[in-house]
């Protein structure tokens, strides 16, 4: 039990991280009813750009230890703004055009959307995977107590990745657009009859969704190998999270992140080999919920 | 107009889907000589080479291929013979792997087999290489499940030591340093678990203690409640088995949970791209078949090659074993004009100084007759460098 503080900070801070992967896919498949099987794919892309910009500042610009925090601070703007305009453009000219056809139809167009993606980063950068010498990837902040350390860049993922949460959720608690998205995943109909420009909202919806996507892969880059692949890892938990939160239930996100990243930590720690068998418990967790409430924990607000 | 438009988008995805794996460009077919016809015909063959270039070990895939690509330039520009190399892609999974098979040994028709390096993915093929016959000349897996399912199959030469004679290595080096518990942690997939099956019953018989074993899934990220539990065992040393992607994020978690092994040894099949320049590096020790420093004439030529071709240095020792694969299967290929049972019998007599050191020859291993390399080296990275630490007669530094 001695470890316990431990494992469930590590899990706090992971579920960050989570809840922003998790949150995009959460208004895409709320606010328009869309099963976005390319999410995964938009958050490798944003890494890429967070890699890039990487690439810039550490080479031609040589800007040694302010790299790591420039990363941040330039490559989550320039990634999230180049997906929302992105995302805008692609729910346009492909997935509006699907609305009204049956929802196995843009669950196919998203699924070769995700695997046009894959390939064409492998063919026209690399399949290589590469890993960013970050500073912050490395250099430790001691914890009170001094027996562990955190990674700046763990701290920083978390902050950044909670920050962001915390300004799409006052986005749609407190101004005029989230409350049209929560109208429009209540109820598209309703929403329509009191002239909400519901195709309007889709589409930002989209943008948004997608910006929240390339800002998490942004932290990736701090964490592990960029890569073509990298979305296949993210997609899985960013579902199961949706799932468990119940399907339209935005706010509900956090609260799933949180029992993810720390159910993962409690059982790695504790359960023999649990390190290999926490993403099966976690989604023998998920069948269980979904048989008793096939709706989900939650419920959409 | 939109109908049109969207009718291109699905055309595309639909296209791209059936676009198969990811491949790098296409290898071109070798170009006819411009020149008077050459009086005798030069044969021609085609081989076959299915490695992960994607995926946890994509790295260490795309170092082999840049080994296979050296080995073609220079046996293509002999003019003897013109080989083309077919790559697929087995992505580390096994169902792409049997689907790659399929395609390179019943649609490109290839002579040889060459390549190989995950044994989950080497035993996956299994049952459709019993069913191929074909020659096989193959670099990786070291596990022994996978040695026996080729018992018996004389079409069958395998290049890399098995993960009992890794373990040999391994457990001469361990044995070595002053250090009796460790704690170790695994991949959970073929490759981690014969590797650690052996230290199970090895470590003890040499008079040191396991303290803890964990296994992991390999491309997660988060390591640090495996990492606390092998930390609370009460280990001196830690022995990792992992992929090259896990080596930078569990390193770096070794320090988050205020861990300091006395000794890590990690036995990845390659470390990560420019590893000895992170922070994470200092110290850790592995085991290879292979440094740029070896001593070996072979060696250095190989080195002067490939730097001159990929203007940098070979990644890890899978390039030159790649580039061993290709000339000897090609070299063999020459001797029996591509005939089976003379290709078998060419690769039994290969001699061969290759540029990992040792002479190649294939010898009976406990179970398959054709085996190729039996022994690994222990070293340490030391200020950016691989040093060789073990055996004593090999080292080009004391471990520190």
């Amino acid at each position: 039990m001695e470890a316990l503080p431990q494992t469930l900070f590590f899990g706090v801070l992971r579920s960050g991280l989570y809840a922003l992967t998790a949150l995009g896919l959460a208004i895409s498949l709320g606010v328009i009813g869309v099963v976005n099987f390319a999410h995964g794919e938009f958050v490798m892309l944003g890494a890429y750009i967070g890699f890039w910009v990487y690439l810039l500042l550490s080479g031609p610009l040589d800007l040694g230890p302010a790299v790591s925090p420039l990363v941040i601070a330039l490559g989550i703007p320039l990634s999230a703004g180049a997906l929302f305009v992105l995302g805008r453009g692609v729910f346009r000219f492909t997935l509006r055009p699907l609305l009204s056809r049956p929802e196995l139809d843009q669950m196919l167009l998203t699924f070769g959307m995700a695997i046009l993606l894959q390939n064409l980063v492998s063919i026209v950068l690399s399949p290589q995977a590469q890993d960013a010498s970050l500073g912050w990837r490395f250099e430790l902040l001691p914890l009170p107590g001094g027996a562990i350390s955190v990674t700046y860049a763990r701290i920083s993922a978390f902050a950044v990745s909670m920050a962001l949460v915390a300004a799409t959720y006052v986005l749609l608690a407190r101004t005029r657009l989230g409350k049209q998205m929560r109208a429009v995943a209540q109820n598209r109909l309703g929403a329509m009859v009191v002239g909400i420009p519901v195709d309007q909202v889709y589409e930002v919806a989209f943008g948004l969704s997608l910006a929240l996507a390339a800002a998490a892969g942004v932290t990736l880059v701090f964490q592990t190998q960029v890569s073509p692949f990298l979305g296949l890892s993210t997609i899985l938990k960013a579902f199961s999270i949706v799932v468990l939160a119940g399907l339209g239930n935005l706010f509900g996100v956090v609260w799933a992140s949180l029992l993810l990243g720390v159910s993962e930590q409690v059982i790695s720690q504790y359960v023999p080999d649990g390190s290999a068998l926490r993403d099966g418990l976690f989604f023998l967790l998920i069948f269980v919920v979904l048989l008793a409430r096939p709706g989900g924990l939650g419920r959409a607000r | 107009m939109k109908k049109a438009f969207i009718a291109v988008i699905v055309t595309g995805l639909v296209a791209a889907a059936c676009g198969g794996t990811a491949q790098p460009a296409p290898t071109t077919a070798p170009t006819q000589a411009a020149t008077a016809a050459p009086t005798v015909a030069i044969k021609s063959f085609k081989l076959g080479a299915l490695i992960p270039l994607t995926g946890p070990s994509g790295a260490t895939g795309q170092d082999m291929k840049e080994g296979y690509e050296l080995a073609k330039e220079q046996i293509n520009a002999k003019g003897d013979v013109k080989i083309d190399v077919i790559y697929e892609d087995d992505k580390n999974d096994p169902a792409t792997a049997v689907a790659s098979w399929e395609k390179l040994v019943n649609s490109d028709k290839v002579d040889v087999m060459l390549g190989g390096l995950a044994s989950t993915i080497s035993l996956a093929l299994v049952e459709p290489a019993k069913k191929a016959q074909i020659p096989m000349a193959w670099t990786g897996a070291a596990a022994s499940a996978f040695e026996n399912g080729m018992k018996d199959q004389a079409y069958f030469f395998h290049y890399h030591p098995w993960d009992y004679m890794n373990a040999e290595s391994s457990l001469a080096f361990l044995k070595s340093t002053p250090f009796k518990k460790w704690a170790i942690a695994y991949e959970d997939g073929a490759f981690g678990t014969s590797a650690v099956d052996g230290f199970k019953v090895s470590l003890p018989a040499q008079g040191q203690e396991i303290t803890a074993a964990e296994k992991f899934k390999t491309g997660s990220t988060d390591f640090t409640a495996l990492l606390n539990k092998l930390k609370a065992s009460g280990a001196e040393g830690f022995i990792v088995v992992p992929f090259a992607g896990d080596m930078i994020p569990m390193l770096t978690q070794l320090k988050e949970v205020g861990w300091a092994p006395k000794l890590i040894y990690a036995s990845p099949p390659s470390f990560p791209p420019n590893f000895e320049k992170s922070p994470v590096a200092e110290g850790v020790a592995g085991l290879t078949l292979w440094t740029a420093d070896i001593p070996a004439d072979a060696t250095k030529k190989f080195v002067a090659d490939f730097q001159k071709k990929f203007n940098k240095a070979p990644g890890s020792y899978w390039a030159p074993l790649a580039y061993t694969n290709l000339v000897t299967a090609v070299d063999a290929l020459k001797k029996s004009d591509g005939k089976k049972d003379a290709w078998i019998k060419a690769m039994e007599e290969t001699n061969y100084a290759s540029p990992l050191g040792p002479t190649l020859k294939f010898t009976a291993s406990k179970v398959v007759a054709h085996q190729g390399f039996t022994r690994l080296v222990s070293f340490q990275f030391q200020s950016g460098k691989q040093q060789i630490v073990f055996p004593p007669e090999l080292s080009t530094a004391k471990l520190k």
